[in-house]
């Protein structure tokens, strides 16, 4: 049976964690704020820990700029990774 | 029978799997407890091995090392600190990182540490986020793909 469509404003996205990779789907409008908080729950994330996310070298900061502005498309690799620990 | 270490190791050894998988980094399994991960910057792989022997009791020993596994903490594997250097990329030439064991100056004299309690790592205010060995390795990564600008000594 074929998959249904995705919705066209959404994409879907893969971001590794220290608790593994969670792949899940956004709207495109959705902050970068939104996918951190998602990937809090779904990998059991420390809140107390900052975080910051990376598709390659760049940081997508600030993040509650939506994931469109920073030209995101289905399937990319997203790295989530607490800040600081280096001393 | 597997020994607790081992079955975290191997558990948080799959979360880590599945990243590197993502991130392209290289992982080389060694021992149960022991493994060597390869992170590339442009042309250069800098390499690290990690000892997890009694963790997570004691956070694992992570040193710059080799492909193959065989030399540790030489120039020509350490990467130097320049600029904007991770401060990870300690002069010391250890990863200075509440997560690394030999941060610690009670377990390696070149430890800059010995204000951190070595039996309460996982509570430093300074963790961040290094409480498996996938979070580790992330902020290894990042650094290194931030903040790599060559090894101390060409090889």
């Amino acid at each position: 049976m074929a998959k249904p469509d995705k919705p066209d404003n959404e994409i879907t996205l893969n971001i590794s964690t220290s608790n593994g990779v969670f792949t899940a789907s956004f709207a495109k409008t959705a902050k970068v704020s939104d996918i951190i908080e998602a990937a809090i729950v779904a990998k059991n994330l420390d809140r107390s820990d900052k975080f910051e996310v990376f598709k390659g070298d760049e940081a997508l900061e600030p993040v509650e700029r939506t994931l469109v502005s920073f030209h995101l498309v289905d399937g990319d690799e997203l790295l989530l990774s607490a800040t600081g620990s280096g001393v | 029978m597997a020994t607790a270490t081992e079955l975290v190791v191997e558990a948080e050894l799959a979360n880590l799997l599945a990243v590197a998988a993502a991130e392209g980094w290289q992982i080389k399994a060694l021992t149960t407890t022991s493994f060597l991960i390869g992170f590339s910057s442009g042309s250069d792989w800098v390499w690290v091995h990690c000892q997890a022997d009694d963790y997570p009791g004691l956070p694992p020993a992570w040193r710059w090392t080799n492909a193959a596994g065989d030399r540790f903490d030489e120039d020509d594997l350490t990467p130097r600190r320049e600029g904007d250097a991770s401060t990870f990329f300690h002069p010391n030439g250890v990863i200075c990182a509440p997560w690394n064991r030999l941060s610690y100056t009670s377990i390696d004299s070149r430890g800059p540490h010995n204000d951190w309690d070595i039996g309460d790592w996982k509570r430093n205010s300074q963790l961040g986020g290094g409480r498996t060995l996938a979070g580790m390795a992330i902020r290894l990564g990042l650094e290194v793909r931030l903040r790599f600008r060559g090894f101390r000594q060409a090889a």
